[in-house]
């Protein structure tokens, strides 16, 4: 039983290099696959995600109310997926915020993130032809790391009276901070982080928030360009293939655990599906 | 050739490399893994950690001008970017004089100038980090409030659930029957949902690295000028 419940944890946790290895390669095939059927014109439905769909909610809020909108793209460096994820939706945030001109305050904590940034919010107001009200000052750079980032945000977000508030990116003990602040502020929240610690005080905090894979495909979600829809698609796939072998870890175990087949009829069916390398060298 | 191809070739090249030693990496030639995968990646990865060290550099120049030109312009707040500057002036001296300071014996500290910046780090930043830390107990507490409002089903479960771990929490011999019911709660429900999670962040994670490293992603990164 030690053998199995070991191979089983070890499927969930750190799989065999030869199982990474198979779903790299059918990740790629997938991905082509897709790529091809979209680019023929074959429509793929991606269901809505309620907390991208309100950012233009938000936008019209801090119209209304002729109050700011704050960002905060985490506070992960820049090579971190939640990071990279963040820049497309400021990219959004910001296009919006020209269009209707709203304020869009920008908070970061790392100077690498500053060029990066302001760039993103500079090209997203020359598009609407609003260069001129672009403001560089709006985007800050809060030194210090963590906590001090986020006493200065709060500070910030309290002396401007923001409206709505987006939060995207990597978020550790700092989230409930700045969704809290903004909250006592009445200020609508939408966020999204990959931190999977963090959902559930944004959820307790937030009107929307995505989680995880949700926040992942956020651009991919906007853009909605065959690339997209199709990478989208094949992560799906995947995710279906994971419930699959969950499925079968569970129900194996629990005939294993109750006596319905042999241990070693498990541990082989077990093995063959976490080592298939042995297929190749004849194990 | 423009940047942005010069920026997707480069990290499609760079990608590349990775992506072979993850495919065939320790399973194809001993002597591959050794003389070839084992003398490259250092190298590799010392370019990776200079031209991140480059990025910081661009950061802190970017920094310096974008204040600078504040002060000079005495735009509004013009007094922040002052103590900004002064203090990374300040912090970037101690360091170095700690950086060419006498090396002192193991577990004692810097002396004399070449302890400012231990100083500083020790008996300043970090009280003041703990200090902005523990204000977190009231957020929390501010937040749960007003997560524990049953609204309609799904907070009425997740309200109950959060009531048998508080309880839980009390001496063992006031509820001691919740113990049990908080373990199962815990190990359960909460770490099949986390593990879900998880495969979710991962998959997307590879799906976000994937189209970065195909230069596919359309993003801002890619298509600023």
């Amino acid at each position: 039983m030690g053998v199995l419940t070991g191979e089983l944890f070890v499927l969930s946790i750190t799989p065999d290099p030869w199982f990474l290895r198979f779903l790299f390669l059918l990740f790629g095939c997938g991905l082509v696959t897709y790529l091809v059927l979209t680019r023929k014109g074959r429509h793929i439905h991606i269901r809505r995600i309620p907390g991208l769909d309100k950012i233009d909610e938000a936008v019209g809020r801090a119209v209304e109310m002729g109050r700011p909108v704050w960002f905060v793209p985490g506070i992960g460096s820049l090579q971190d997926a939640g990071t990279l994820t963040a820049m497309g939706l400021l990219e959004k945030a910001a296009t919006l915020c020209a269009r209707y001109n709203v304020r869009l305050m920008v908070a970061l904590v790392s100077p690498v993130l500053v060029p990066v940034m302001t760039s993103i919010v500079r090209e997203a107001y020359r598009a609407e032809n609003k260069l001129e009200d672009y403001n560089e000052d709006d985007i800050r750079y809060l030194p210090g790391g963590q906590f001090y980032f986020a006493i200065a945000a709060m500070g910030w977000m309290r002396r401007e009276r923001i409206a709505a508030s987006m939060l995207f990116g990597a978020f550790f003990a700092e989230a409930l901070m700045l969704s809290e602040t903004a909250q006592q502020l009445g200020a609508i929240q939408i966020a999204g982080t990959q931190q999977a610690m963090q959902i559930p005080f944004l959820i307790a905090t937030c009107d929307y928030v995505l989680i995880v894979e949700e926040y992942l495909a956020a651009h991919a979600y906007i853009r909605r360009e065959p690339v997209h829809v199709a990478s989208i698609r094949t992560q799906d796939l995947l995710k279906a293939l994971m419930m699959v072998l969950t499925v079968v870890g569970v129900v194996s175990a629990t005939l294993y655990l109750t006596g319905v087949v042999e241990a070693d009829f498990i541990e082989r069916m077990v093995e063959d599906f976490i080592h298939p390398g042995r297929w190749f060298q004849g194990g | 050739m423009s940047k942005v191809r010069i920026i997707r070739l480069t990290v499609l090249i760079a990608g590349i490399y990775f992506v072979v030693v993850f495919l065939i990496g320790g399973i194809w030639k001993e002597s591959l893994d050794e003389k070839v995968f084992g003398e490259i990646t250092p190298v590799y990865t010392d370019v990776i950690r200079v031209i991140a060290l480059f990025a910081i550099g661009v950061g802190v120049v970017n920094i310096f001008m974008v204040h600078t030109h504040r002060i000079v312009r005495g735009r509004p707040n013009w007094e922040h970017s002052i103590v900004l500057l002064s203090a990374f002036i300040v912090m970037f001296t101690f360091a170095i004089l700690k950086w060419t300071g006498t090396q002192p014996e193991p577990g004692q500290p810097y002396e004399g100038v070449a302890g400012l910046f231990d100083y500083v780090v020790t008996r300043i930043m970090v009280h003041m980090n703990s200090t902005i830390y523990s204000f977190l107990a009231f957020f929390v507490a501010s937040a749960a409030l007003r997560a524990f409002r049953v609204r309609g089903l799904e907070s009425a479960v997740m309200m109950i659930g959060a009531v048998i771990v508080l309880l839980s929490m009390a001496p063992e011999t006031a509820f001691p029957f919740l113990f049990e019911v908080r373990e199962r709660l815990d190990l359960w429900l909460n770490t099949a949902v986390f593990r879900a999670l998880t495969f979710g962040m991962y998959l997307g994670s590879i799906t976000v690295a994937l189209r970065m490293w195909l230069g596919i992603e359309r993003s801002a990164l890619f298509e600023a000028s």
